[in-house]
């Protein structure tokens, strides 16, 4: 039986970390209704919080996707903003090319023009492209081929069928219209290009009249000039060096990028905006703790100066304390996310299922918890009860024990 | 002087015969105890000097508020004194910190509080389990052992109830229990028979002098009942603060201290009639 003689050396906490544990549950447990009542609030505070980010974390997903629809955003469109004298043509299309990180580069004719149907006339945009061209602009299909297979083939949008009279998009499938363009070659003459088409594919756009088809015609007419390239770089991180390369050409670039980062401002506040709503909850019932802890200490004072008595240290005593609050905190967090996630999960199913009666198809997630809003929300609730549990800890470690056994 | 004579100076060291096979346990010098209120300052123990030998029965007895449980506080590490030393196998117990001392409480004390005291949410098994959970002891093990403890009291069949729903009696078996679980060297009982019947009484005596005498354990017992005296080895008779007399039986003075407790219980006898 020896005194260990050591200054310097402090002693933790012995005790196993599982007994701790243990004990502080049946600590809590002793006192059911307090508990609940505590843990309660707990959830109803955390599960605010998660249920309105979780609100504007969808809503911002919703909205990117009706904004982005399926472009990449590692896509760039240029295009000339004088045309006469900076030009989309082979050269400035190979300098590009030449740029690091670029994936690939895809031109379009965009010109005006006629259609001919059945000899009634009307005028669309014609975008004399490549099917890569086509399949980076992200194009809402209808029906039909969502590719150029001959050199014959056109996608028309629904706009077109209404010009030509074919309001039903399958069975304008296969309808031949005759296109007329003016181009202007190389050596400035102006040349008709009129082309025999069938309609292979239909797309949804919302706008006007537009038709989709091969650039070879206008190739082969010696039209130099494009009205735009999409340029796909490596990766997102690389886009905005690319545009600046471009810029350097004298051409300008737009990027999906543009509408996202907006996008992204906008909800980043909206975030902070539900997040301090939500949080107002979230202070309450870490007030709530503070007080359960608090008092929970006082009606213990005496237990405290026994476990003192019997050898407890100074760690062992802060540690208790700790346990009964990441208790009650984890359970409360892990209650309130739950709670969170299933109010979420039926107002999705509200919303597709009103959607769906308005003809809208898909699902709508206009709550969306994710996997880092599960962990922030965890790591939150935990950093709370370390925090509720400091002065209790702190105040139960200075306990006297001789005046706590007095105390009861 | 044989080998049991005590030479005692009024308020000064008591020597104790150290016989080849006692070495001390204890060896408090000079203590004193002071504290400061608003008040102003209150001296409850004066130069108190004294050693315990290994495996010895040690009475602490003297009448109320003579500053039996504070020198009990002082000697378990709870209380610091505010001048002197207490050495345990010669180690100055108060050079190291409250959290050493604590461990050393865990592992090689036993404390028998005259009030019970319970961590009330936990069953009686786990109160008794406690001391073993300071120490580290995995739980199952503390459990067990524990379990063998109540067995010895003859509390086994109430293990799983709650403390505070036994009697006085049974909380003080259970309590001692728990002061034997981590099989300590050194048990402290602070008037441990004060509130029991005659019968739970002498279970708990027979239990300290079992740990003494077959257990080979150290007992300082704080009481006010002249009826143990005869079971000690060493005596210290505490009155206002000071450490007036010792001794093994021999001596004259005890004659005194049994007149003296005998007209205190009178006094009080008296008082609790016209009450």
């Amino acid at each position: 039986m020896k005194v260990t003689h050591s200054k310097k050396k402090r002693l933790g906490s012995v005790i196993k970390p599982s007994i701790l544990a243990s004990i502080a549950a049946k600590n809590l447990l002793d006192k059911k209704l307090r508990t609940l009542l505590t843990m309660m609030g707990i959830v109803i505070g955390v599960g605010a919080v998660v249920f309105l980010i979780s609100l504007a974390l969808g809503l911002h997903q919703v909205v990117d996707q009706q904004v982005l629809g399926t472009k990449s955003v590692n896509t760039i469109d240029v295009t000339s903003p004088n045309s006469t004298n900076i030009l989309l043509n082979d050269a400035n299309i190979n300098k590009i090319s030449q740029f690091a990180h670029v994936n690939s580069v895809s031109p379009a004719y965009i010109l005006p023009g006629q259609i001919n149907y059945q000899g009634s006339v009307a005028d669309t945009v014609v975008y004399g492209t490549t099917n890569q061209y086509i399949s980076l602009s992200a194009l809402s299909f209808v029906s039909g081929s969502k590719t150029l297979k001959t050199g014959s083939d056109a996608i028309v949008d629904t706009a077109f069928l209404d010009l030509i009279g074919q309001s039903n998009s399958k069975t304008a499938i296969g309808k031949k219209v005759e296109i007329k363009t003016s181009i202007t070659d190389a050596a400035g003459n102006i040349k008709l290009v009129k082309t025999n088409l069938t309609i292979v594919g239909v797309i949804n756009i919302g706008a006007g009249a537009e038709i989709y088809m091969s650039d070879q015609p206008f190739i082969d007419a010696g039209d130099p000039t494009f009205g735009q390239l999409k340029v796909v770089a490596d990766g997102r991180n690389d886009v905005a060096v690319i545009r600046q390369q471009i810029a350097g050409l004298g051409l300008s670039t737009a990027s999906p990028l543009d509408t996202l980062g907006q996008i992204n401002t906008i909800f980043t506040i909206f975030t902070f905006v539900v997040a301090g709503f939500g949080g107002i909850g979230m202070v309450i019932a870490v007030l709530g703790m503070f007080n359960t802890l608090t008092i929970s200490l006082l009606e213990r004072t005496s237990e405290i100066g026994l476990m003192i008595t019997m050898g407890a240290r100074k760690a062992d005593i802060a540690r208790l304390m700790i346990f009964e609050a990441l208790l009650l905190s984890i359970f409360g967090g892990t209650g309130g996310i739950i709670l969170a996630w299933i109010v979420g999960q039926i107002l999705n199913l509200i919303l597709t299922t009103y959607a769906h009666t308005n003809g809208v198809i898909g699902t709508i997630h206009a709550f969306s918890v994710t996997p880092l809003l599960v962990l922030a929300s965890i790591c939150l609730t935990i950093i709370a009860g370390l925090l509720v549990a400091y002065y209790p800890s702190r105040r139960a470690t200075r306990i006297n024990p001789i005046d706590a056994l007095r105390y009861e | 002087m044989d080998s049991m004579d005590v030479k005692s100076p009024p308020g000064g060291e008591v020597s104790l015969p150290k016989s080849s096979s006692l070495n001390n346990l204890i060896t408090v010098k000079g203590l004193n105890k002071q504290f400061d209120t608003k008040s102003g300052s209150v001296k409850v123990l004066y130069d108190i000097n004294f050693d315990i030998p290994n495996n010895s029965f040690a009475i602490i007895f003297g009448p109320s508020g003579s500053g039996k449980t504070t020198l009990l506080n002082i000697l378990s590490g709870l209380e610091p004194p505010t001048q002197g030393t207490i050495k345990i196998e010669g180690q100055d117990f108060y050079t190291v910190d409250s959290d050493q001392r604590a461990l050393f409480r865990a592992q090689s004390m036993g404390i028998v509080h005259q009030v019970n005291y319970w961590v009330k949410s936990l069953s009686v098994l786990e109160n008794v389990a406690m001391p073993l959970y300071l120490t580290g002891v995995e739980k199952n093990i503390a459990l067990k052992m524990a379990m063998q403890n109540l067995d010895l009291v003859g509390m086994a069949d109430f293990a799983h109830t709650r403390p505070l729903v036994l009697s006085g009696g049974q909380q003080q078996r259970v309590s001692m229990a728990r002061a034997l679980v981590a099989n300590p060297q050194l048990i402290m009982a602070d008037e441990p028979t004060g509130n029991l019947d005659s019968k739970n009484g002498k279970m708990i005596m027979d239990l300290l002098i079992k740990c003494q005498k077959e257990l080979n354990r150290t007992i300082i017992l704080v009481t006010h009942n002249i009826e143990y005296l005869p079971l000690s080895d060493i005596r210290l008779y505490m009155v206002d603060g000071k450490l007036t007399q010792s001794d093994k039986g021999q001596h004259a003075p005890m004659n005194e201290i049994i007149s003296s407790l005998t007209s205190e219980l009178a006094e009080l006898t008296k008082l609790e009639q016209r009450q």
